[in-house]
């Protein structure tokens, strides 16, 4: 027998999971057809798992209403009519159910209906949940990619199963979301985000935005918890502005540090008056402009400084497109006028971050260009990322010029409540109004706080934003950058930096009287 | 002559025997080898689908907000914060913890804690 079936029947037959196996082992077909994402550690934060979906052929089924009742009570969610529309569906191939549980599967088995099929799937999960909700995205059912990283990466996640490694830290990315959230509950805040990069590489090693959601649940129906502020968010960013004012002035040369302005009266732009709020009337040095953040001594430097060169100095830092090369979908375009439009009242505007509106990320990756010795580059979710080109956008001495302008308003300025001891903070403050259906609401503010760490030989950039925060006795009624993006940038810095093996800088000669004294030995 | 051909044709039925014989044995490991390849395919699939399952359990077991949970419960451990971070030059030297006997004495405890808990 075993002869007549070896030598007469034609060669070798395999059934179609076999030919699938023959696939798999020819690298034609992966057992798990789409790739894992990790963190940068290695921690799995989207993998895919077997399932089963229940499926039927409608003309086969004999008894559709016994069928649809006993299949009722298994998946109470589905009702008994839906299942009879499907049973009784004029089609050679329905689904019943997809991605069913073992459990659901073994307890459909017993029902014993030969009519009722499986077919293996697999379904996309995300064991960290809301953790990376805006920066993973998500897939749909038949696990395409519809948004985030899920979305652009698509093809690379589909066409390899080697594991694509993100520049997010899950502990930092925690640590971050969970200030967020308290942040966004103590000051009652319609929206909380951060984004914390690495100020060298623009890796982004964080990046978070609450409310948010978890992934697994695939609720697409609330757009506005689904909606990335860090990257989508094109808002009007305010003071934080001036940081990017003050480094072309110098740059440009036109502007030097001892340069002092007048600040005593409103700046007349025509019909318009730029005016200051909370700054002493005087003649104001650079550093000055930035403690105080004045806007009509910033607004006198971008003038000064010219069109040509801050649009040219915009473009350099990317503010005129969308965020290049960033592997997440929702990025937004920036609002400003053309060219053409951008007279002396946008000139001066823009200097102190009005007329044009951006997003964070663009923010904190020009901000991380400035304070890094002068070099852009485009920020990144991946690691290894290689089609980045990295392009000088200011000088060296500029540079390390804006480290101690920076420096300054943290230690006297407006960022105060961010100095946090040890780990020299250095950072701007901005607080706009914010814009709802194309009009400045009074009374509701974005507030935005952009730093970096340690200054003296920066590592990380850290952009919080607070959207609509209201005041509070603590704040002391004020609504202002330096009452809740500020201190709760600060408070980030003070839990995350341990975390990144950042060792704070203390007097050590204060700080061994400091402990001589906690412990008795010095009186 | 009529003997040789039969000799040739008896050599032509071996010869046509052995490469049959060959060719069953052969084709009889080939499809036993394949029956084995495809199974050994099957169980590396169920091992990989095995990995993503606990791969995915490990990654929630590893949730950050999970493990602060337990480790406020179980070993009470918080967030560091930065002046617990010290260079060890500006801990005291020994003389200097003996330098006011008295003072020692009226602050054993603390100077205990420095030395069992900060070096």
């Amino acid at each position: 027998m075993r002869i007549f079936n070896v030598c007469l029947v034609d060669g070798v037959h395999f059934n179609k999971e076999e030919v699938h196996y023959i696939k798999q082992r020819t690298g034609v077909i992966a057992p798990v057809r789409r790739a894992n994402i990790t963190d940068r550690n290695g921690v799995v934060v989207a993998t895919n798992l077997p399932t089963v979906n229940l499926f039927t052929k409608p003309k086969r089924v004999s008894n559709p209403s016994l069928i649809a009742k006993k299949l009722n009570e298994i998946f109470p969610d589905i009702s008994y009519e839906d299942f009879l529309i499907k049973l009784t569906k004029k089609s050679s191939f329905v689904y019943l159910r997809r991605n069913i549980s073992p459990q659901q599967q073994a307890k459909v088995n017993a029902l014993g209906f030969p009519e009722l099929e499986f077919q293996p799937s697999e379904i996309r999960v995300y064991p960290q949940k809301e953790l990376l909700a805006h920066v993973l995205g998500n897939t749909d059912i038949d696990n395409v990619g519809i948004a985030g990283i899920e979305k652009t990466l698509n093809d690379r996640l589909t066409n390899s199963t080697k594991d694509l490694r993100l520049t997010i830290d899950l502990g930092i990315q925690y640590a971050i979301r969970d200030e967020l959230i308290k942040a966004k509950e103590e000051y009652m805040a319609e929206r909380a985000t951060a984004i914390l990069m690495d100020i060298n590489t623009s890796e982004v090693v964080a990046l978070a935005s609450v409310p948010d959601y978890d992934l697994n649940k695939r609720d697409f129906k609330d757009k506005d918890i689904k909606f990335n502020f860090a990257t989508l968010g094109v808002y009007e960013a305010g003071s934080v502005f001036k940081v990017f004012n003050t480094a072309l002035g110098l740059d440009s040369g036109k502007i030097k540090i001892h340069d002092k302005f007048d600040a005593r009266f409103p700046l007349k732009m025509g019909r318009h008056k730029i005016t200051d709020y909370r700054v002493p009337p005087k003649w104001l040095s650079v550093g000055e402009t930035l403690i105080h953040s004045s806007n009509i001594a910033s607004a006198q430097m971008a003038l000064k400084v010219g069109k040509d060169l801050q649009i040219k100095f915009f473009k350099n830092l990317g503010f005129w497109d969308k965020i290049q090369n960033l592997e997440i979908f929702e990025k937004g375009k920036p609002i400003h006028r053309s060219e053409k439009y951008w007279l002396d009242h946008t000139v001066a505007t823009a200097a102190f971050g009005y007329g044009i509106s951006v997003t964070p990320m663009h923010i904190i990756t020009a901000f991380s260009s400035i304070l890094n010795g002068g070099i852009y580059t485009p920020p990144t979710l991946v690691i290894d990322h290689s089609q980045r080109q990295s392009k000088r956008v200011i000088s060296k001495q500029t540079s390390l010029d804006m480290r101690k302008l920076l420096r300054d308003v943290v230690i006297e300025g407006s960022g105060k409540n961010a100095n946090i001891d040890g780990y020299e903070v250095a950072g701007k403050t901005g607080t706009a109004n914010k814009i709802v259906d194309g009009r400045y609401i009074k009374g509701k503010n974005v507030t935005s706080f952009v730093s970096a760490f340690p200054i003296s030989n920066p590592k990380y950039a850290l952009m919080v934003i607070i959207d609509d925060p209201k005041p509070t006795k603590k704040t002391f009624g004020f609504v202002t950058s330096g009452w809740n993006a500020c201190p709760t940038g600060g408070r980030i810095i003070a839990r995350i930096a341990p975390q990144l093996n950042i060792k704070p800088n203390f007097d050590t000669s204060t700080q061994r009287e400091k402990i001589l004294e906690k412990y008795g030995i010095r009186n | 002559m009529s003997n040789v051909k039969t000799a040739i044709s008896v050599l032509w039925v071996m010869f046509t025997f052995v490469i049959g014989a060959y060719y069953f044995v052969l084709t009889n490991d080939v499809q036993n080898l394949e029956k084995e390849l495809a199974q050994i395919n099957r169980d590396i699939e169920n091992d990989i689908r095995d990995i993503h399952i606990l791969e995915a359990d490990w990654s929630e077991l590893n949730n950050p907000e999970r493990l602060k949970n337990l480790a406020g419960k179980y070993i009470s451990l918080d967030f560091i914060k930065p002046e617990q971070i010290i260079n060890y030059s500006v801990l005291p030297l020994d003389g200097e913890l003996f330098e006011k006997p008295t003072m020692l004495a009226k602050n054993k405890k603390g100077v205990r804690m420095l030395a069992n808990t900060e070096r």
